[in-house]
């Protein structure tokens, strides 16, 4: 590169970060929604709208650091960013919001049980840049490592134990509120209910180790090697029973080095997100 | 429900050696909500596993750990002490119907795969969350079971 051409460079990406600060230093007291949209664009986050059953409030949700992030969009006057944890003890919630700056802990509840969400909230009323939005994402995903940091040194309040009876079991999905239905088969304990419009069925081997499917249609070997490629935590398996041919996704949990309540409930919680996740993947074949 | 039958069989035969490994260790466990690398470092030694540690430059967080477990390579990967992977590479040629039928039998593994230009390899690996709670236990278990699998693969590969 000669001389010129530096200089032409240096002016240009001179020229091009005072356009960007510019926009940076433009005060917005509304963010409209094609700014919500062109701002996430813009840092390359692929998200998914929904509107809220309220009127004027809209979610986005989107992965960021690996995570499921939502924000809350209220009629352009306010933001929300949240993040969704496990369950904690109200303690562990009280200690990070006493020692947190930029977010707060809550203790929440849902047809499914009891989770833990991180938030933030932005107030745009009084004027503020695009900047201050970016750090408003950028300031929570460092909330977020730090919360995943406490949450990570925190013990969990849980019993371990190294047989799953049939009686803990039933109690964890009651806990879940997952309406399910019992069945003995050659001797193993069955627990089959319904998922996001699925089927699902819980093995229980004895106490030693738990299983969980749900069945698909019959995808081609390659499809299904490509999903295995692509996630963790579940096998994605074609079966041909007696003609019958169909493709099961599976999940499992070897209880026998010791789990908990919270571990047990995990494995349960998250398989439903592999079966929404799963589902996508297969209506696109 | 073949199923049911075929997996529940495969992993009895290693599950009494499972059981003395992880019941030692088991009075005073903990569920934890990830693996800082310093504790999953004290487990392997606890182990008697010898490794070589590499950490991946681009992603913060997320340590590879090889070793050999029965003259077999391994690799456990811990992301950010999220989830913890292990997996052993095979470069034999495995027909996908071969891999399909190693997952119908398998519970606590699986077979993937891996095509990289014109070169063929397949991998045994298993994941474990983190994310909701996990046992100084469930660890040592979790590379335990995984022997096995190692074995059992061999087997069902040469048979």
């Amino acid at each position: 590169m000669n001389f010129n051409r530096l200089l032409l460079a240096v002016v240009l990406v001179a020229v091009d970060g005072a356009a960007a600060r510019a926009q940076d230093d433009k005060i917005f007291k509304l963010f409209t929604t094609e700014q919500t949209e062109a701002f996430l664009q813009s840092l390359k986050i692929d998200f998914k709208k929904t509107p809220a059953k309220k009127d004027g409030i809209l979610y986005y949700d989107f992965q960021r650091g690996g995570r499921s992030m939502r924000l809350y969009w209220y009629e352009g006057k306010d933001l929300m960013l949240d993040v969704v944890f496990g369950k904690m003890t109200l303690e562990q919630i009280n200690a990070w919001n006493v020692r947190a700056k930029f977010s707060r802990a809550c203790l929440h509840r849902d047809d499914k049980g009891e989770f833990v969400a991180l938030e933030a909230n932005l107030d745009i009323l009084g004027g503020v840049s695009e900047g201050a939005v970016r750090q408003f994402f950028n300031v929570f995903e460092e909330e977020i490592k730090a919360f995943a940091k406490f949450l990570g040194s925190a013990p969990l309040d849980d019993d371990i134990y190294t047989k799953v009876t049939k009686e803990k079991l039933e109690s964890i999905l009651k806990a879940l509120n997952i309406d399910f239905k019992k069945v003995e088969v050659k001797g193993s304990i069955v627990f089959e209910f319904e998922s996001n419009k699925h089927k699902l069925k819980l093995f229980n081997f004895s106490g030693d180790d738990l299983m969980i499917d749900a069945h698909f249609k019959k995808l081609p070997l390659a499809d299904v090697n490509q999903y295995n490629l692509n996630r963790k935590f579940i096998r994605c398996v074609a079966y041909n029973i007696n003609g019958s041919e169909y493709t099961s996704l599976e999940s499992n949990l070897d209880c026998v080095g010791g789990v908990s309540d919270s571990i047990v409930r995990n494995f349960i919680r998250s398989f439903d997100d592999e079966v929404k996740e799963f589902s996508k993947y297969v209506q696109g074949k | 429900m073949p199923s049911l039958r075929s997996k529940s069989g495969s992993a009895t035969s290693i599950l009494l050696l499972c059981v003395v490994g992880a019941a030692a260790a088991q009075e005073k466990d903990k569920a934890q909500r990830s693996v800082p690398a310093a504790k999953l470092e004290s487990i392997l030694k606890e182990m008697k596993i010898k490794y070589e540690k590499t950490s991946d430059a681009k992603n913060e967080g997320v340590h590879f750990y090889d070793f050999d477990r029965n003259n077999f390579k391994v690799r456990m990967h811990n992301y950010n002490g999220r989830d913890l992977w292990l997996d052993v590479h095979f470069t034999d040629k495995i027909s996908l119907e071969e891999v399909n039928q190693w997952n119908v039998r398998a519970k606590f593994s699986r077979a993937v795969q891996l095509n990289k230009g014109d070169k063929q390899s397949t991998s045994l690996e298993a994941q474990l969350d983190c994310d909701g709670g996990v046992t100084d236990g469930m660890i040592r278990q979790f590379i335990l079971r995984f022997d096995g699998e190692v074995k059992a693969f061999v087997q069902f590969l040469t048979k």
